[in-house]
């Protein structure tokens, strides 16, 4: 059910907002705080889908799916992800964020990644299985969020 | 004729085993984006699923098909099973077993 567009739901806010939760995502990897730097990178893109989304159609009905908001942006945007690092980091990102990770201790973040199996082969204990999820994620979501970048200035031109 | 997301349905239920989809199909569009699941992709890295997936899809998809299709992730299911949509649970069990919904927040 669509809800009426809200402060937080604002194009221009959520496109500040991306920007913001990018850069604490980096500051987070720095901490060496695998989960928070996850889970903000996914919301820095999910941040940046839905201000594309909702520039186009205001309308929001607050989940949390990043394909689906991906298919509400414009085409032009979804078109600059098709190529082959694109794509494998559009896939990292749909299959490991969640929006629940910030609910997530250090060992429940680990479950999460043992879960999902894609962990298999890397040397270490649970803080290098964590340190090389999170530098994978956060460097997917940056590879994104310059695209969105991009899509969104040629919507919003100065 | 089939239409393109028909086609498309049909090509992947018959190259990936046990397969389940979430599309988002825009005609006005012309656009497929969203997720498919298999087993198949187990122990796949996500360039081989990528790689896999668009071989497929230009193999057997011609360039007027081909514009139509957009970034699609290929999921494992214990990927899938955390998603927020309920793609989680499998269309058939072996007896006795029991399936979790997603939690929903």
């Amino acid at each position: 059910m669509a809800k009426p567009v809200g402060l937080s739901h604002r194009p221009n806010v959520l496109f500040a907002a991306s920007a913001e939760r990018l850069a604490a995502a980096v500051r987070a990897a720095g901490g060496s705080d695998w989960v928070m730097a996850t889970y903000l990178a996914g919301l820095s893109v999910e941040c940046m889908l839905q201000a594309l989304a909702l520039h186009l159609v205001p309308t929001h009905d607050a989940r949390h799916d990043l394909s689906a908001w991906l298919s509400k942006c414009p085409r032009s945007f979804r078109d600059t992800l098709l190529t082959q690092a694109g794509c494998e980091r559009w896939n990292l990102l749909v299959a490991v964020w969640r929006n629940d990770l910030r609910y997530q201790s250090r060992a429940a973040f680990l479950g999460h990644l043992r879960r999902l199996g894609i962990i298999r082969g890397i040397k270490g204990g649970g803080d290098a299985i964590m340190r090389y999820s999170a530098k994978r994620v956060l460097e997917s979501a940056s590879f994104v969020h310059r695209k969105e970048l991009f899509a969104w200035q040629r919507l919003t031109p100065s | 004729m089939a239409t393109v997301d028909t086609k498309l349905v049909r090509l992947l239920r018959r190259e990936f085993s046990d397969l389940r989809r979430h599309l988002h199909i825009d005609r006005r569009d012309q656009s497929i984006v969203g997720y498919i699941v298999s087993p198949d992709f187990n122990r796949m890295t996500y360039a081989e699923r990528q790689k896999r997936l668009w071989n497929v899809l230009t193999r057997h998809l011609d360039e007027a098909e081909m514009h139509w299709i957009g970034p699609i992730a290929a999921l494992s299911p214990a990927e899938a099973e955390t998603l927020p949509d309920g793609l989680a649970t499998p269309r058939s069990t072996p007896r006795g077993r029991k399936t979790s919904r997603p939690s929903k927040r």
